[in-house]
């Protein structure tokens, strides 16, 4: 094998507030129609707000057998779904060598924590002196990885990434760089998460970043997230390989950057992002007038929004103002560790289908935010390459690049 | 309670002090907040809190949210 491959993604597979399914998340973001609605759980009473984007219809029993779900908490079953599709829509069939030499690598921000709150809750309150025996494997943020490899067989590089909101990114990325390089054969890749847990929901209530409202990104009324759930996966092969058996790829992954804002532990520094862009562009060996879309972070809070926007006009330049940027976010919510995962779909089939997804519920313009955010309307527009940003609470940022595959 | 938040003198927390000049970042805020709430059992507005820029006004607000408090229990 060559020490530079060219990668290609092959399959995807979703799970989010639109359901089950890549169709669905496509269509949902392509027509741009937010998920974002009032939350179902018991827990809604207490809590400063009440919208969320859940996959409120999950019946777990529809996709695993009782048995296996004993093993396996919400947000790795979600990874599991999504790897299946991810595996089944690439076509793509194990032989002994290539389940010995596939990656899996993924990300998860909170992993399985639902049931040590539970646990916790019995112990603390209720006078209980023990918690379930699989609360260690239950909650691992790792389980969703390992689900996904012992369900296919796959023997190869494994490990789960978390960097807050960039973790998918990051997994992404360093697949990419793994089947590029020749490490890995193919590499499933993506994230996954299940945040709605009132432990949670508490946490994000006391940083005072959700908004009451909906997620307004870029928008001048925007006040704050909107967290979602949900995973999505794709799989990673050399081009050569995916040819060689006839398969179609969706889209080339051609760029990877990260760095550190070494700066803050919540507020975002422009320096790093800028830095993670670039490095992007450079790793991708692409022009930064090649690229049309940006898959913006866009949390929608006051802050990232500012920041990321002066970021973009400092790596773009003059480019800036031809290029068009979204906040996909507005629709899905942000999954946290499956936030890039999502995205990073997005932006694959915004390549593949021709469309630009909008930022949804944007009202206003902010000066602050002077950029073509799409707003509200799909696009019908064939940008040749495009980014899609994660920077993480932690200042920790991470840039992909992907490229028409014609 | 921002003296021993942020570890300063509390001779430097004066009504006019802004916090700004105290070195109050967005997770001081936070925290400042969170032991606001709890110290006079208060709930605290994001909105109103992100207008507050100085140890005046929120000495002020949380007395005036605290009076609000007291009228809205009931008389004994």
């Amino acid at each position: 094998m060559s020490s530079v491959n060219r990668v290609v993604v092959t399959g995807t597979g979703v799970v989010s507030a639109f359901g089950r399914g890549t169709d669905a998340f496509w269509q949902g973001v392509s027509s741009g129609t937010s998920a974002i609605r009032p939350l179902t759980g018991a827990y809604v009473a207490p809590i400063r707000f009440n919208n969320g984007a859940e996959f409120a219809d999950y019946v777990p029993e529809e996709h695993f057998e009782a048995k296996d779900l004993n093993f396996m908490e919400r947000f790795a079953q979600f990874a599991v779904i999504a790897a299946r599709e991810a595996i089944a829509s690439s076509g793509i069939e194990f032989s002994p060598e290539l389940r010995e030499s596939a990656a899996v690598i993924t990300g998860s921000c909170l992993g399985g924590r639902p049931i040590e709150e539970a646990g916790y809750w019995e112990l603390f309150h209720n006078g209980k002196n023990r918690v379930h025996p699989f609360t260690i494997p239950l909650s691992m943020a790792n389980a969703g990885a390992s689900h996904i490899c012992m369900e296919f067989g796959l023997e190869g590089p494994s490990y789960t990434i978390s960097t807050a909101c960039a973790s998918s990114t990051h997994a992404i990325g360093q697949a990419f760089w793994m089947v590029r390089s020749g490490g890995a054969s193919m590499a499933i890749a993506g994230g996954s998460e299940a945040p709605f847990f009132l432990g949670n929901l508490k946490a994000w209530e006391a940083m005072r970043v959700i908004s009451k409202d909906t997620c307004r990104p870029f928008s001048l009324e925007r006040s704050g997230l909107v967290l979602g759930e949900g995973a999505a996966m794709l799989v990673l092969e050399t081009l050569d390989s995916a040819l060689a058996r006839g398969a179609n790829p969706l889209a080339e992954i051609v760029g990877f950057g990260m760095s550190a804002d070494a700066s803050h532990i919540t507020q975002p520094a422009a320096t790093g992002a800028i830095r993670a862009m670039r490095g992007a562009l450079r790793d991708s060996g692409l022009a930064p007038e090649q690229i049309g879309y940006i898959n913006a972070h866009g949390t929608a809070t006051e802050t990232n929004d500012r920041i990321e926007t002066a970021a973009i006009r400092e790596t773009f330049g003059p480019h800036a103002d031809k290029l068009a940027v979204s906040s996909t976010k507005s629709m899905h919510g942000h999954a946290l560790g499956a936030a890039g995962a999502l995205e990073a779909v997005a932006s694959i089939l915004s390549l593949r289908c021709g469309i630009l997804p909008p930022t949804a519920n944007y009202l206003t313009a902010d000066p602050n935010c002077d950029l073509d955010v799409i707003p509200n309307q799909p696009r019908k527009t064939h940008a040749e390459a495009c980014l899609s940003n994660s920077f993480a609470f932690g200042g920790l940022n991470a840039v992909l690049a992907f490229k028409t595959y014609v | 309670m921002i003296a021993t938040s942020k570890r300063i003198p509390i001779e430097s927390v004066q009504p006019d002090s802004s916090f700004e000049s105290l070195g109050i970042d967005s997770l001081d805020r936070l925290n400042i907040l969170f032991d606001l709430e709890s110290e006079f059992d208060i709930e605290i507005d994001d909105a109103q809190a992100k207008q507050v820029t100085n140890i005046h006004q929120m000495v002020e607000g949380i007395t005036q949210l605290l009076e609000a408090k007291s009228a809205s229990s009931p008389a004994e």
